[in-house]
């Protein structure tokens, strides 16, 4: 058998990442480090600087201090001190964010087609047919009806739309994808056939993630490793198993306690 | 022979900060040492440690202070306090862990479940299927079945999906909670030849059997765990036999 795997170096290194708002702590230096292939989960209570943290790393937000170093195709880059085009360039080719609002990564009234097809474009795939083809064999993927593929999303229900989200973001081959909530407002069945869809494509594509959730079920089954956020501080972190068996922090304990199995 | 696992003065409390800040001490100054090919039986009371100390050492609990030194592909490395890559890329290649009861992933059909461990690996989907195949058909899991998620399974069927899903990949290290605890004479007896034939490859076990007719026909060394209490000094290995 052969034990060496072939990635050797973190895809992501946030390195004491803080964000204040003036006086107010959005997030307090952060550090972790995300493998190739691996998904990182974010839990804590509404306001504990998780999506501020998410913001930071993904290159949305600049944090007041900190940094975050990327192992993407073109070398070694600081998403927060690279210049505008290197840094836009590695987020447009390998990264994708999910939103937990569609309406924030949809355009609402161009055809699901297009929607799919808008990055590939933007990467410079010109061919039409091409396009076409890519974009149906996603819809595939995230089990949308191909026949849907000239509808607008505003026509689509939440979990479909949050689908042609994942499609949209997945369509280019990002090697790091983001996500907000993107579960939270579907019931419980649709999403559980994200989740699915999600596991099948981290492990099919290598994909790495980075996912905010208040849902720690959806973190046993999808992340390997957890951040539990508190007033902007990562109160506890590890393996995912580890923190909800054998939590250390109280405030893990009680997040633990207070659901029937996590 | 190889020393796979060595255990040094492990120490463990549970701190239950929502229940009045109790203290459940666990493990004080702990040691075990484990080779390659070895089998040892843990024994011990109920509630005395045995399944804490098998989580111990997949990186489930958190190890208080004290060592978990593992032999992974010939590097010495520290468990307690690895680093989640670290313990993950453990897990993947040189500690197995059979737990006593199976978590169930819905929507995830039974060879599946059995199938990740080798996929994880990189080996590919048609031999995988094809081993998964050959451990449920040994552990009489009917057909029909395999394509099912085990969410509705009986506790003996999901504890052998668990059995398959554990040994389908080869690992030094195979730590066994009550592997047999819910199952038939048949099943346990091809329960019984799996353990024995993954010895006989080299593989080392830590595990946790409560019929002693089991422990010695695997041959394993008992190490039996001792209560804790606050006026012994320390939890001891004695060996039995
Ligand atoms: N643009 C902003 N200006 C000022 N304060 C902000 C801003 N955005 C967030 N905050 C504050 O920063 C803290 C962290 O907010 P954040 O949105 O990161 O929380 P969250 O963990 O994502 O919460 P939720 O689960 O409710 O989405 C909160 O106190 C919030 O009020
Ligand atoms: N996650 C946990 N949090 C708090 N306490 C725990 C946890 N896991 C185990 N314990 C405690 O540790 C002690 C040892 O439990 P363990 O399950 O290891 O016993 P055991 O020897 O396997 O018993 P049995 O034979 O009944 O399975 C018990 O007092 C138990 O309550
Ligand atoms: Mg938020
Ligand atoms: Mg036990």
């Amino acid at each position: 058998m052969c034990m060496k795997d072939s990635n050797h170096i973190p895809l992501l290194k946030v390195k004491s990442i803080s964000k204040y708002y003036g006086r107010r702590i959005g997030c307090r230096k952060i550090d972790f480090e995300l493998w190739p292939g691996e998904v990182l989960g974010i839990v804590g209570e509404s306001g504990s600087g998780k999506t501020t943290l998410l913001n930071c790393i993904s290159g949305q937000m600049e944090p007041s201090e900190g940094a975050v170093w990327y192992a993407g195709n073109g070398g070694v880059i600081d998403m927060c001190a690279a210049p505008e085009p290197q840094r836009r360039l590695a987020m447009r080719t390998e990264m994708g964010t999910v939103y937990q609002n569609p309406r924030d990564g949809l355009r609402m009234h161009i055809s699901a087609g297009g929607n799919i097809g808008e990055r590939l474009m933007a990467n410079g795939l010109r061919h039409y047919g091409k396009v076409r083809r890519k974009a149906l064999n996603w819809l595939e993927k995230v089990e949308i009806d191909s026949e849907r593929i000239d509808d607008i999303p505003v026509t689509f229900s939440g979990g479909m739309q949050q689908r042609l989200q994942i499609a949209r973001n997945l369509v280019t081959n990002p090697r790091l994808v983001f996500m907000d909530e993107p579960t939270s407002g579907l019931d419980v069945s649709v999403q559980a056939r994200l989740l699915d869809l999600l596991k099948g494509l981290v492990t099919e594509l290598d994909l790495s993630m980075v996912m905010v959730t208040h849902d720690l079920a959806v973190t046993r089954l999808l992340a390997h490793r957890l951040i539990v956020m508190k007033d902007g501080e990562a109160v506890e972190s590890g393996l995912t198993d580890q923190v909800l068996d054998d939590p250390q922090h109280p405030y893990t304990q009680l997040l633990v306690s207070s659901i029937l199995h996590p | 022979m190889k020393c796979m696992v060595d255990v040094d003065k492990l120490n463990k409390d549970f701190f239950l900060h929502t229940q009045g800040e109790a203290k459940i001490p666990v493990f004080k100054d702990f040691c075990l040492k484990l080779e390659q090919g070895e089998s040892v039986a843990l024994v011990g009371p109920s509630g005395v440690g045995k399944s804490t100390l098998l989580r111990l050492l997949y990186g489930n609990y958190k190890t208080g202070s004290g060592k978990i030194m593992v032999n992974h592909d010939g590097d010495a490395v520290n468990l307690a306090g690895a680093d989640p890559h670290t313990v993950l890329h453990i897990r993947k290649w040189t500690i197995g862990y059979v737990s006593q009861f199976l978590r169930v992933i819905p929507r995830v059909p039974a060879i599946q479940v059995v199938m990740e461990p080798m996929r994880v690996r990189g080996a590919s989907e048609k031999v995988s299927r094809v081993l998964a195949g050959e451990l449920l058909t040994r552990l009489r899991i009917p057909k029909r079945l395999w394509s099912l998620s085990p969410t509705t399974f009986s506790g003996g069927e999901q504890q052998r999906i668990n059995i398959a899903r554990g040994f389908i990949s080869t690992y030094p290290v195979m730590l066994l909670d009550e592997p047999t605890a819910s199952l038939d004479s048949d099943n346990t007896e091809s329960v019984i030849e799996i353990i024995k034939e993954a010895i006989s490859m080299g593989t080392a076990i830590i595990g946790i059997f409560h019929d002693e007719d089991i422990r010695n026909r695997i041959g394993s060394r008992s190490v039996k765990i001792q209560p804790f209490n606050n006026h012994a000094c320390s939890k001891q290995l004695i060996p039995i036999d």
